[in-house]
């Protein structure tokens, strides 16, 4: 089966300017649909991809082993908040992007600063925000 | 004009002589009873109903039994009987009707006796005419005495009512007086603040003791509102309890004013209001996941949009994959609602698609009882669509003769699983001890009897699910096998909160 870039959305944006060059990105999230269409767009930029990671116990085991340049965090794991995955990527210096259903509300507090990409997203809506926080 | 003279009929029909006032009394002499019948019927105004008896087996009889009376009038002298004890018995039995001697001799000591013992007045025989002077006011002031004490009786009577119903409303009432700042509680109005007396709080500084620090502002400023505005008063505040619990009370009320206008004081009910806003704080919370739900799902729908869209292999095939997917999700989600979002069995998910082809004999599908999580379900659901489609489609369901086995069993940690076309090197995978202690739920699809398959060379969506989707959520070991007799996969899921047998 060849692979199908429709032309229906042809009017979209498919490809970013921003530079992603060299990127790799951790992937937290625990719906499996959406962390694997996270990965499509990613790859399809060029960018590598880590994880996904489902839980917090898993991110946080993911992050001990490194190897990545900045994460997506859902902020809601099963039903586990994500405060300890965000505070340990923050005390490790790797930037975060935040993804989430439930507005800005549910972040954890000591992050409440960082960037938010609510759901449903577009991809570039990912691709734009992890060029803008990528480490320079 | 008709039923002018009519209604003027029914006024003057309505001017009956007055009721009879009924006497009982106690007279062993006929002629003294006539005599004292004589001046009865000279009072003006009344008219008299009077019931003689002359001993006192007949007098109890009376007071037991007979009346009800208005009055009692008594010789002081009988003859197996006496005036005091007469009283004494007329007193205990009839309280409220006067009781007044008629006697031909009753010296001073006895008179005052009489008096002390609770009689209305005495009237010699040598002075009758003094009777109609004495009735007539015994008379009125017994009315005006029983009109007092039924209204106080029925005053008394409304305050327990209205007590009872704040009771049974667990309305508690207050009252402050603006002048003193003090303030008058009731017992519940007093418990909704966490204290057991209402001397608690005998003035307003004492009851803003108890109310939540951020909220006392606000509680004052409503309270002087209410005051210099003369708007009712409608507040909800939190309390802190003396164990440091945290309530909500609801306090309604109006000011209360002079006959100047003005305001003297305050009144009103108050109420534990705390259930209802634990209610409308969870109402919150449930919009809040409602909202994080649509949103999730939503980002479902995207992502199984734009993957069927990658794998399809044509715009034409787009619509049709697209709406099976999302119905298989829109299934799902009616199965956990119907469970109350607590998860469902592994074998009514397996249902849930397989259903039709059971019924048909195509499938079977057996193996003991295992609960899953909501997230899991769903996946899972997601998954045997996926398999059942592509067997209706190119595999097993599409012959006449082809079946789909659908079987899990509970496996123990370091179980040798049976070589079955699957897995890892040598068909024999131990379920790995990365498990923990807990064992694995692993489950088999085989497909048989359906066409020779031929091996995608690529991908596509339901492939990418099962093996990285499904590998991934479960943290378990996912293989799929497109083998020429048959599709199989294995998934081997470690037993969690998530995958539990029942």
């Amino acid at each position: 089966m060849p692979a199908c870039d429709s032309p229906v959305f042809a009017s979209e944006p498919t490809v970013t300017d921003a530079n992603l060059s060299n990127l790799t990105v951790l992937i937290v999230e625990d719906e499996p649909l959406i962390a694997m269409s996270l990965e499509d767009a990613l790859i399809d930029q060029g960018v590598a991809c880590l994880g996904p990671a489902g839980s917090v116990s898993a991110a946080l085991e993911m992050i001990e082993a490194g190897g990545f340049d900045i994460a997506l965090l859902d902020v809601n794991l099963r039903g586990e908040r994500v405060d300890a995955v965000a505070d340990r990527l923050a005390g490790a210096g790797i930037p975060f992007i935040f993804t989430t259903g439930h507005g800005a509300e549910g972040l954890p507090d000591a992050h409440r600063t960082r960037p938010v990409i609510g759901k449903p997203f577009r991809d570039i809506d990912i691709t734009d925000a992890l060029a803008r926080h990528r480490p320079r | 004009m008709a039923q002018v003279i009519d209604t003027a009929a029914g006024v003057a029909a309505g001017l009956d002589p007055p009721t009879p006032c009924r006497v009982l009394l106690l007279e062993d002499s006929g002629i003294d009873a006539d005599l004292v019948r004589e001046h009865l019927l000279m009072i003006d105004d009344h008219s008299f109903d009077i019931h003689r008896v002359e001993t006192r087996q007949s007098f109890i009889d009376a007071v037991t039994d007979g009346g009800p009376f208005d009055l009692i009038l008594s010789d002081f002298d009988l003859p197996d009987f006496d005036g005091m004890s007469a009283l004494a018995i007329a007193r205990e039995r009839l309280p409220r009707v006067p009781f007044i001697f008629v006697s031909g001799m009753l010296g001073e000591e006895n008179a005052i006796e009489a008096l002390k013992k609770g009689a209305t007045d005495y009237v010699v025989k040598l002075r009758m005419e003094r009777l109609q002077v004495v009735v007539r006011r015994a008379l009125i002031e017994a009315r005006d005495r029983n009109e007092l004490t039924d209204k106080r009786a029925a005053l008394a009577e409304s305050e327990a009512r209205l007590r009872f119903a704040l009771e049974a409303g667990r309305l508690g009432s207050w009252e402050l007086t603006l002048a003193t700042n003090r303030l008058r509680v009731s017992s519940i109005c007093a418990a909704n603040l966490g204290l057991a007396d209402p001397a608690d709080i005998p003035t307003y500084e004492r009851l803003l003791e108890h109310v939540h620090p951020d909220d006392r502002e606000h509680q004052k400023t409503m309270v002087r509102q209410a005051v210099s505005s003369g708007s009712p008063l409608d507040m909800e505040y939190r309390t802190v309890w003396p164990d440091g619990s945290i309530h909500w009370v609801q306090v309604r009320g109006r000011a209360v004013y002079d006959k100047d206008g003005a305001p003297t004081g305050l009144a009103g009910v108050s109420l534990n209001i705390t259930d209802r806003k634990k209610a409308e704080e969870r109402q919150l919370l449930l919009l809040e996941e409602l909202n994080h739900r649509v949103k999730n799902t939503l980002a479902m729908v995207q992502s199984i949009a734009k993957q069927t869209l990658r794998a399809a292999p044509s715009v034409e095939a787009f619509p049709d994959a697209f709406q099976s997917r999302l119905r298989a999700l829109a299934q799902a989600h009616d199965l956990l609602t119907r469970r109350h979002w607590q998860g469902a069995s592994l074998s009514e998910i397996a249902a849930l698609t397989l259903e039709p082809h059971v019924h048909a004999g195509r499938v079977k599908v057996g193996g003991p009882p295992v609960n899953l999580t909501t997230g899991v379900a769903v996946s899972l659901h997601l998954a045997f669509h996926e398999l059942a489609t592509n067997a209706a489609k190119y595999g097993a369901l599409s012959a006449e003769n082809g079946r789909v086995d659908l079987d899990w069993e509970i496996a123990q940690p370091g179980q040798t699983l049976a070589c079955d076309g699957v897995g890892h090197a040598a068909g024999q995978s131990p379920v790995r001890p990365l498990f923990g202690g807990a064992g694995a739920l692993v489950l088999r699809w085989r497909e048989s009897g359906g066409p020779p398959v031929v091996p995608p060379t690529r991908r596509g969506f339901g492939s990418r699910l099962i093996e990285r989707g499904l590998a991934h959520e479960l943290e378990g070991d996912v293989a799929l096998a497109f083998e020429t007799a048959g599709v199989r996969c294995r998934l081997v899921i470690p037993l969690s909160s998530r995958v539990s047998p029942q």
